[in-house]
């Protein structure tokens, strides 16, 4: 006949540790239970059998040094921290920054009609405002080149 | 100085006490990486990758609750992943290396070699939910409730588990044994028949 208790919290009871409720009721049916004090009996033998053949590593010191190595410092300080944040601030904006542009650029090619013309309108301005001193530039040269073509037809006519 | 206190003041900007973490819990981890997987090589591998994750992660665990199970989490499941990976044979444990020098004659030595040797290798050839918990349990020294912690389960499950694995080791250690040629079988088959 297999008892009702037999499945119960065996392994922590071995460890010591149940709450004393626990404790209390397993410690009471130990002493009126043949079948689950055998349970009991069998983990702690297995307990001690495998405490007996437990080989003991020695962990290779090159662990230590190597984890030390590896690892950063100055990970959780709080400036090293701050400037991490800093830097990840500025990239964030500046993503946000190049989003927007081509939001825009996107905006202006869905509204062609109204958008592209704005866009020619302002073109065309500021390829006026641009040409005028290069026309200015253009009459200076221009007035230039007649005042020495002038003055050498005088010095050959003089010849 | 106490887990909390030393995970604070690595939080606080003191990486180098960090060190001290390492040294209190290298032996178990180097350990339990061996019993999954059974070469000194890939333990020591484990066992550092565990110590520079549980490092990077250090942030994310949580002040009030344990540490040792928190570390363990991340062992375990790193020797269990690395096992899916990788799963050694384990018909030959290499249980010669890296032996911590013990007292008693070269035969008793020998005899509990052999023993090591072949409950390790049992225990590794267990399905990982069953060698788990007897690694944790009977290698370890952690409780029920704490294996539930480490492995996200109940204690229930943990305790049905630490029945069934026994069941199971001694299973593959009678076998084992009985069928062996290289032993000495009598003293060893006393000891693994009060496993029953």
């Amino acid at each position: 006949m297999t008892c009702y208790r037999s499945r119960s919290n065996w392994h922590s009871y071995v460890k010591n540790s149940l709450d004393a409720v626990e404790l209390h009721e397993l410690t009471a049916h130990l002493t009126k239970c043949p079948e689950c004090r055998e349970i009991v009996s069998v983990i702690q033998k297995t307990a001690y059998i495998l405490a007996e053949s437990r080989a003991v590593h020695i962990p290779p010191v090159a662990i230590k040094i190597n984890v030390m190595q590896a690892i950063d410092k100055s990970r959780y300080k709080k400036g090293a921290n701050s400037s991490h944040l800093f830097e990840l601030r500025n990239w964030g904006l500046s993503m946000v920054a190049a989003g927007l542009l081509l939001f825009a650029l996107n905006l202006t090619s869905l509204t062609p009609n109204f958008e592209n013309g704005r866009v020619a309108e302002l073109n065309i301005e500021i390829g006026r405002k641009i040409a005028i001193p290069f026309d200015k530039m253009s009459q200076v040269a221009h007035d230039a080149l007649g005042q020495i073509e002038a003055l050498t037809l005088s010095r050959a006519n003089k010849n | 100085m106490q887990d909390d206190e030393l995970i604070k003041s690595i939080l606080q900007g003191n990486g180098e006490r960090y060190d001290d973490i390492v040294e209190r819990y290298q032996a178990g981890l180097y350990r339990t990486a061996y019993y999954y997987t059974q070469n000194v090589e890939d333990a020591r591998d484990i066992t550092q990758d565990v110590f520079i994750k549980a490092y990077n992660n250090l942030a994310g665990f949580k002040q009030g609750s344990t540490f040792s199970t928190w570390l363990y989490r991340i062992a375990v499941n790193h020797c269990i992943d690395w096992c899916r990976k990788k799963k050694p044979l384990c018909v030959e444990a290499a249980y010669m290396e890296s032996l911590c020098d013990e007292e008693g004659s070269p035969e008793d030595l020998f005899l509990q070699q052999e023993i090591a040797s072949e409950v390790q290798a049992a225990v590794c050839s267990l399905s990982e939910i069953y060698s788990t918990v007897l690694i944790l349990y009977y290698f370890e020294d952690f409780s029920p409730q704490q294996i539930a912690d480490i492995m996200e389960t109940s204690k229930r499950t943990v305790e049905t588990r630490l029945f069934r694995g026994r069941k199971m080791l001694r299973d593959k250690l009678h076998f084992a044994l009985s069928g062996g040629e290289r032993h000495d079988l009598l003293s060893e088959q006393k000891q693994l028949a009060q496993l029953r």
